[in-house]
């Protein structure tokens, strides 16, 4: 066999070596003993069993190619292409800042692969396919937008925001573009589509096929631009992700416009908006987290919002969620390449989703709605939060009554937000872009009576932060606060006598009066982010 | 054996365990080739992934027939290299798959594992119906199998009050490596339910705990369960001596007050942890973290207060609770952020805690003496954990920044090692971390029995060979 050159995969070698092989990449269960959602990370390795396929053993057997004890054979390409990389082994480790990144190491062995010559004969086709007819899925070029209709002739040929469908959605899940086309326009969103769309290349990047992808980047972009286009919408997170992370790394430059997923848009265009969304019956639900929206994008909490806003649907979670959810198997080319092995890992996730007893899986993202379709088998019902809204539009609500000043209570979770919000010293030595979670909770029943998040915007003496009602995306700690705590908190004067007090909710907690910390990173991690100053500085330590 | 001998028994095995669960994959067979230590043994010809007793039963009938080795693996979080196969062509038995509860017997406060069953997954389904085991697990429990802990005296969370893995042991089921079924203690009646570990005969449930898996392959264990406690407290103290400190855990654990007793030795590793405690209180040298489970909130503070008072007597005083909470509450993630200080070697061993301080003086003279004491890409933690009643594990262990600075860490590692031993300590596991420090002092009766019960119960050495000499 030929010597093969891994300048890619060398990249990573630090990472290589500090893996400590302890397997929680394959085999941990985190729900009781650090209150971590996270059980049997690798959903390939939950359905191929070895340890090959899990992240640990990656590492190993690619320590073995780079020291020349194991050769590049047709095994060994196969298997570069069972990972999804889905990246759940990455938020699982805690051997690294950020975890060992054996998504990225993948597909730098992928890049190393194809460069020299090893190709995998079905990824050739898809690779002919999106060359000649701009779509891996080898359908007519000009019937890309043909299941648009008539509706096609009402959608601008410019405005300032661009929906980008992307290749399953024109070719396999039209629903979902439909769904997302109604949607945008019933809100009145002004938007248009690119008449001359062409697949982003996400595909070939998971594949390893860079320079191809390059090409496909440079046009679309291009597109965009010469538009004056200002935001593109994605209801494909592939694509999304593409654009977003892919593509200015490829480029080498900023896309001059910006990226949202249709889940981020909403939730940000429908907060001061009174629209209603109605379901026609009770139900439950349950959401999955695409992974290129979660883990790569750490988009968890704008889809949950919107679905929080349809009447009459009670969203349950899985066992697995948000950076711990297990993958639907169908990223990272496996959907392609391994079609079974793609469905069996659906499968996986459809039993996850029936446990909760739901009726309806919701997702955000075609590809994860065509492989988990395929693999429920009717057993329930999947659909897009995209269709979900289209389906439970009502519309835009009209207050008939005059308005009543509304008499609020002020609640101790309220009078914190604002104690903190003047008094931004607490959070001295904080990194830029830290974001931790608060919940005041009900002392008896621990259940939350308010959910909110600081995020640092600029670090220092007197950092700036933001408050925001609700739950962070990828929330670096959780504070949980009694709500008789938060009350005395908030008579401090002295930021020593609130620290000192806050310390002794902490390490002298009492029935009633209590503060309790959950930790979503590893400690040094968290200390590196400043955050063993602020627990200094909160008493903590 | 020679290369390629393993090939006859393959599709016998499959029809056993199905052909999905037993790969000759060259790939698949390398990914099992290391556990979570440095070290490298050989590559395994054949990996099974069994799900029941009986499976593991006929593959080792046929491993004797055919005069094939066999090595049990369970999580393979092992750190010194005990479930690699010495010999090549071993077939590796991946008993991850043997994850299921069998039963909680209420009746006798009982639960009946498989033993591949981690032990993160166990505490969860316990805490599910209101229960805990005592012994946790060790720190690596998030992989670890309570199958591979008992086959390597594992110790860990829980072990100040509970003991190591083995005292929690009421019964085993074990598969012989001849292939014939064994259950231990009360099980010996198969009427009886599995709820006493002494009874009628000998203990022969300790006969195979800490075996390193030579003697029989576990396929069951049945461990003691108590009701999740209702009080539960936390005390972090500082103290200006790790002489101090160990006089403070040691008469803490005497008295038996607590669930958990981490002490962290020296200021450098305190610093490792939580650099803004280390700063925050310079004259500490020494901290210990107490955790005390009660079954109701009033022991639980009655036990805070009198570990206060000899704290006090001891010389240490409160500092928060931010270590013990983070330990407890991370319970099996509090090792794993360390490898970023470099690849682990450690120097796991149990020694009475009295002799705890003196291991740490010597283990700064090693540092000093190749200058690991300055270098910052050597750098280590050095801590001990209340065992049983008053001995703790020396943890003493090296971290390696700079892979070309490997002969330093191996001469530094090696001292330790050799400083343990000579102070008294005993490894709780061996395997190749251990074997070439501890196999030359064994007592000549010990090793003879030792083998000679390895050569009555497997007269063909198949079951994991060369493991001890042996
Ligand atoms: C982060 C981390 C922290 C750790 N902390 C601790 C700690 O605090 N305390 C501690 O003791 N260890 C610790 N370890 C080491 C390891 O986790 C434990 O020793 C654990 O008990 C090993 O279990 P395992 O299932 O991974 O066993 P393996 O490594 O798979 O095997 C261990 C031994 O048991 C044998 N074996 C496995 N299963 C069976 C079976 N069913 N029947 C017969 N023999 C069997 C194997 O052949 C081998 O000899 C840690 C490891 C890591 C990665
Ligand atoms: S969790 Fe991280 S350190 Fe542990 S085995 Fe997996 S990749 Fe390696
Ligand atoms: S990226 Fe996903 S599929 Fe790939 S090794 Fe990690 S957990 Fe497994």
């Amino acid at each position: 066999m030929a010597r093969v050159e891994f300048s890619n995969v060398k990249k990573f070698e630090e990472f290589l070596y500090l893996c400590g092989k302890c397997g929680d990449c394959s085999l941990a269960v985190k729900i009781a003993t650090s209150k971590s959602p996270l059980s049997h990370p690798c959903a390939v390795k939950n359905v191929l069993g070895y340890e090959a396929y899990d992240a640990r053993g990656r590492i190993i057997i690619i320590k073995n190619l780079l020291n020349g004890k194991l050769e590049v054979n047709d095994e060994i390409l196969e298997w570069a292409y069972t990972c999804t990389t889905c990246g759940a082994c990455r938020e699982t480790c805690l051997a690294v800042e950020g975890g060992i990144d054996t998504p990225s190491i993948m597909e730098a062995l992928r890049r190393d692969l194809v460069s020299q010559g090893f190709r995998i004969e079905k990824h050739l086709s898809i690779l002919e396919n999106i060359k000649k007819l701009d779509n891996p899925y080898g359908e007519p070029k000009e019937e890309r937008l043909s299941f648009l209709g008539d509706e096609l002739s009402n959608i601008p040929e410019k405005a300032e925001i661009a929906y980008f469908i992307g290749c399953t959605s024109s070719y396999r899940t039209k629903e979902i573009a439909l769904a997302a086309v109604k949607l945008l326009k019933q809100l009145g969103v002004e938007f248009t589509v690119l008449r001359d769309e062409t697949c982003c290349g996400s595909i070939l990047l998971r594949y390893g096929y860079v320079d191809e992808a390059r090409s496909q980047a440079e046009r679309l972009v291009k597109r965009f631009n010469e538009m004056g286009v200002k935001t593109v919408i994605f209801t494909c997170p592939g694509c999304y992700r593409t654009f977003k992370k892919d593509y200015p790394e490829i480029l080498g430059r900023e896309l001059g416009f910006e990226t949202l997923h249709l889940v981020e848009f909403l939730d940000n265009y429908l907060k001061d908006k009174n629209v209603a969304f109605e379901a026609k019956k009770s139900e439950v639900v349950t959401y999955h987290d695409p992974c290129h929206l979660g883990r790569h994008l750490n988009v968890y909490e704008a889809p949950r919002n919107i679905i929080r806003l349809v009447n009459g649907l009670t969203l349950v979670e899985m066992e697995t969620i948000k950076n711990f959810a297990h993958c639907c198997g169908a990223g990272g080319g496996v959907k392609s390449t391994f079609p079974d092995l793609a469905l069996k890992v659906a499968r996986n996730r459809i039993s996850e989703a029936l446990e909760t007893g739901a009726k309806i899986l919701l997702s955000a993202c075609p590809f994860c709605k065509l492989n988990l379709k395929q693999a429920a088998n009717n057993g329930i019902r999947i659909l897009d939060v995209a269709e979900l809204l289209a389906e439970t539009y009502v519309g835009e609500v009209v207050e008939v009554a005059p308005k009543v000043v509304e008499v609020v209570e002020v609640t101790p979770g309220m009078k914190l937000m604002d104690y903190l919000n003047e008094h931004v010293e607490i959070f001295k030595g904080l990194r830029m872009g830290c974001k931790f979670n608060y919940e005041i909770v009900d002392w008896k029943t621990q259940e939350p009576k308010l959910k909110f998040y600081v995020t640092v915007l600029e670090s220092g003496e007197k950092p700036k932060i933001k408050i925001s009602k609700g739950v962070a995306d990828n929330p670096d700690v959780t504070i949980i606060i009694s709500e008789p705590a938060a009350e005395k908190l908030v008579e401090c004067k002295e930021r020593s006598e609130y620290a000192e007090l806050f310390g002794n909710f902490f390490n002298e907690p009492t029935d009633e009066e209590y503060i309790d910390v959950i930790l979503h990173r590893s400690t040094k991690e968290l200390m590196k982010m400043g955050y063993g100053e602020f627990a200094r500085e909160a008493g903590l330590i | 054996m020679s290369e390629g001998t393993i090939e006859p028994i393959v599709e016998e095995i499959e029809s056993i365990v199905g052909s999905e669960n037993v790969s000759l994959s060259k790939i698949i067979r390398l990914s099992y080739s290391e556990d979570a230590s440095p070290f490298h043994a050989r590559i395994p010809g054949l990996i099974v992934r069994p799900a029941e007793t009986l499976e593991v039963s006929q593959i080792l009938r046929l491993a004797n027939e055919y005069l094939v080795p066999v090595v049990p693996a369970g999580g393979r979080s092992g750190i010194c290299g005990a479930c690699l196969p010495r010999v090549p062509n071993a077939i590796v038995l991946d008993l991850t798959r043997m994850d299921n509860i069998v039963e909680v017997d209420e009746d006798s406060q009982t639960v009946t594992v498989q033993a591949g069953l981690r032990w993160a997954e166990l505490i969860y389904k316990l805490s599910k119906l209101g229960y805990k085991v005592g012994f946790r697990g060790p720190f690596g429990g998030n992989a670890g199998t309570v199958g591979g802990s008992l086959s390597s005296n594992s110790v860990g969370c829980g072990s100040a009050k509970w003991g190591s893995s083995g005292d929690s042991v009421v019964s085993l089921e074990v598969v012989l490596p001849t292939g014939e079924i064994l259950r231990t203690g009360s099980g010996w009646n198969p009427l009886a339910k599995k709820f006493a570990r002494y009874a009628t005969f000998n203990d022969l449930t300790g006969l195979f705990i800490g075996d390193h898996g030579i003697l029989g392959v576990k396929t069951e264990a049945t461990l003691k369960i108590y009701p999740l406690p209702e009080g539960r407290v936390f005390g972090d103290f500082g103290f200006n001596s790790v002489e101090a400190a160990s006089k403070a855990m040691y008469e803490i654990q005497k008295r038996k007050l607590a669930e958990e007793l981490v002490l962290m030795a020296d200021r450098h590793t305190v610093s490792s942890y939580a650099l803004q405690l280390a700063e925050k209180y310079p004259e500490v040298e020494s901290v210990l973290a107490v955790i005390i489970e009660e079954a109701s909130e009033e022991i639980a503070e009655a036990k805070k207060k009198l570990v206060e008072r000899i704290v006090r007597e001891c010389g240490g005083f409160f500092i928060g609770t931010f270590f013990s909470r983070l330990h407890w509450g991370e319970m099996f993630n509090v090792v794993q952020p360390l490898f970023e200080e470099g690849y682990w070697y450690n120097t796991c061993h149990l020694r009475p805690i009295t002799m705890f301080p003196e291991l740490v003086r010597k283990a700064h003279e090693i540092f000093k003496k190749y200058g690991v004491d300055k270098d910052p890409e050597i750098t280590w933690v050095a801590s001990a954990l209340g065992i049983d009643r008053c001995h703790c594990t020396g943890w003493i262990t090296l971290f390696l920044k700079n892979p070309e600075k490997k002969h330093i860490l191996e001469k530094t590692w090696s001292d330790l090692r050799k400083v343990i031993i000579e102070t008294g300590g005993v490894p709780y596991w061996a395997g190749l971390l251990w074997e070439e420090y501890v196999l030359p002092r064994v007592h000549y009766g010990f090793f003879d029995l030792l083998k000679k019960i390895k050569r009555t119960l497997d007269p063909n050495n198949i079951l994991h060979p060369l493991v001890f000499g042996l």
